[in-house]
């Protein structure tokens, strides 16, 4: 099988929820030789990244989201313990959803998509206090830091959080967003730095706030 | 026409007849107000029942009792019959909740709630994680022949029929009964991935819940099974943007308990079925009409697909819809003849041949001023005689 062919497989087992030909693919493309962080990118996030579509499309659903996230999981936990850790790191990233929130199904699927990219991603969980992201971003020296609400009402505890990065002293550390109900429009009033719809379009943001 | 009694009104709308007017549901389950109970911790500003009260000057109002979602279960008589609303709900007592010293709530389930904003939200699952079939077992069940359930029932029923006329609906829960409660005990997400990666543990605890709840809808039902007209079932079964699960799914994983569950209610009374669904469900409706819902309640307006014109044109002639008016932006945001003309629109389009009851699409928001709500039940009596003008 080609490097195309075995590519298109991987990114197909994602898109048909099929955790089994995830991890087998993967191991495949270990066989062949394909660069770790190549086959995610090419492989399974582009799997991700034709979910979504099918997602905004009607055609896949929450149900389906899950099982993907799962497929994806899978085959990356094939393909991480082979990911060179270079000395120079990507980046450090802080999520979490915010306090009293106990929604992550969106979260997690970001974090795990960081994480494959290559970022040291230190995901604190639901119902995360303002005071222990800063304490976990002042620890790990965070680049950046990822809020997620799926609630009307705790929507409001992240502006607290970008309050509290700037009393501790961490104005430097950018600021995403996420969350059905978030908006651009609130993002910007709130002073964040990016207001990410998807788990994507994390990854894409990510990627230029850290590497221009 | 004569003058038609709720019961007459609500039996020819949902036989897609069309009466003197459109029945109107308000004060309800899913279709009251808001109102903030007195021992709130961190009490933010709002718009409440107290407020529509206060704006209508009625005086000496009984003090309001909520439910668990913080909503008025006794909406003033005056405010009830001014407005025409046809309906009367009869909840289930129920266990009372533990209070924990630190502030947490233990409900029903073992479920543990706080006040969050408004409402109590649920947190921290008692079956999450890897768990067996054998901590299903030995999980603190409710017991569904504690008395509570059936308490004083058929007293309450029977006095509300005497005191009043309107359709009595009934309700076995204190919200949803089976795909909530398995979210709520074990993880949302863990209970969709449960569902297509370890089936035999999804239906042993799938059967296991509903198993709990017939029990508990036996001793309800058996005490007033005969003198209701609706039994409510509550299932949420959508997001905004489409359901949780894809109608295959449904059909081969949900659908079964919903049968089995409406079976099981219908052994103890011949009431009507009345299904409360919020969300984008319009893929989910040919399978509900299969299993014999009467009025399908929220119409969720902002939820994809579930629009007046389209809900009515698919299934207008096989199913009662209930609800239609948006309480997402209408209702909290709107000018009061906004929200006027957007009730005219939706009575004449989901009432027309019957097969519709106006009620806002779910419970009034803390962000609602009450002349806005005011606005809404005016429209439903002065826009819902029937025949319905252009």
């Amino acid at each position: 099988m080609s490097k195309k062919e075995l590519l298109k497989r991987m990114a197909d087992a994602v898109v048909n929820l099929d955790v089994e030909e995830a991890m087998k693919s993967a191991e495949e493309a270990l066989v062949l030789g394909i660069p770790p962080l190549e086959a995610i990118n090419k492989g399974f996030t582009k799997g991700l990244q034709k979910v979504g579509e099918l997602f905004e499309n009607k055609e896949y659903f929450l149900a389906d989201m899950i099982m993907a996230a799962e497929a994806f999981k899978a085959g990356m936990n094939v393909l991480t313990p082979r990911l060179q850790k270079e000395g120079n790191k990507k980046g450090v990233i802080v999520i979490g959803t915010v306090k009293d929130d106990i929604h992550d199904l969106g979260k997690n699927i970001v974090t795990t998509l960081l994480a494959s990219e290559g970022y040291d991603v230190y995901d604190l969980g639901i119902d995360i206090p303002a005071e222990e992201f800063v304490r976990k971003a002042e620890e790990v020296n965070a680049d950046i830091v990822g809020l997620s609400a799926l609630l009307t009402t705790t929507m409001e505890r992240i502006p607290e959080v970008i309050e509290a990065l700037r009393e501790a002293g961490l104005d430097r550390v950018k600021v995403i967003v996420g969350g059905r109900p978030v908006t651009p429009e609130f993002a910007r009033e709130i002073g964040a730095d990016a207001y990410c719809e998807d788990a994507i379009k994390a990854l894409e943001t990510v990627k230029k706030l850290l590497e221009g | 026409m004569a003058r038609l009694s709720p019961r007459e009104r609500v039996e020819m709308v949902v036989n897609h007849e069309e009466p003197d007017r459109v029945p109107v549901d308000f004060g309800g389950m899913n279709t009251s107000i808001y109102e903030m109970p007195e021992w709130w911790p961190n009490k933010t500003e709002y718009y409440g029942y107290k407020d529509l009260v206060n704006f209508l000057g009625l005086k000496d109002t009984p003090k309001p009792y909520l439910n668990s979602g913080n909503c008025v279960i006794n909406v003033d008589d005056r405010i009830l019959e001014k407005y025409g609303v046809d309906f009367q709900y009869l909840y289930m007592s129920m266990p009372k909740p533990k209070m924990h010293p630190d502030g947490t709530i233990e409900t029903i389930y073992g479920l543990k709630v706080k006040p969050v904003g408004y409402y109590l939200e649920v947190y921290g699952s008692p079956l999450a994680g890897k768990i067996t079939i054998k901590d299903i077992d030995d999980f603190n069940w409710p017991d569904p022949e504690d008395p509570v359930f059936s308490a004083k029932a058929r007293d309450r029923v029977l006095k509300m029929k005497k005191s009043s006329d309107r359709v009595i609906v009934a309700l076995a829960s204190f919200a949803e009964q089976i795909f909530q409660n398995y979210a709520w005990i074990r993880g949302f997400s863990q209970m969709l991935l449960e569902m297509q990666r370890n089936p035999e543990l999804f239906h042993y605890l799938t059967d296991a819940l509903l198993t709990v709840e017939e029990g508990i809808m036996e001793s309800f039902y058996s005490e007033v099974g005969e003198h209701i007209d609706f039994a409510y079932i509550a299932e949420d079964m959508g997001t905004q943007q489409s359901p949780f699960v894809s109608p295959k799914q449904y059909e081969e994983y949900w659908k079964p308990y919903h049968k089995r569950m409406i079976e099981h209610i219908k052994q103890f009374t011949d009431a009507r079925i009345m299904w409360h669904c919020c969300g984008a469900v319009a893929p989910l409706i040919p399978h509900m009409i299969d299993l014999g819902v009467d009025i399908l309640q929220v119409i969720q307006p902002l939820a994809k697909g579930m629009d007046a014109e389209s809900l009515k044109k698919s299934f207008g002639d096989k199913l009662c819809f209930e609800g239609g008016v948006d309480v997402q932006r209408l209702l909290p945001k709107g000018k009061p003849e906004e929200i006027k003309a957007e009730c005219k629109r939706v009575i004449r389009i989901l009432g027309k041949s019957g097969g519709y009851v106006f009620a806002p699409a779910h419970n009034i928001q803390p962000d609602t001023p009450p002349q806005n709500v005011v606005a809404m039940l005016e429209a439903g009596i002065e826009f819902g005689k029937y025949p319905l003008g252009k």
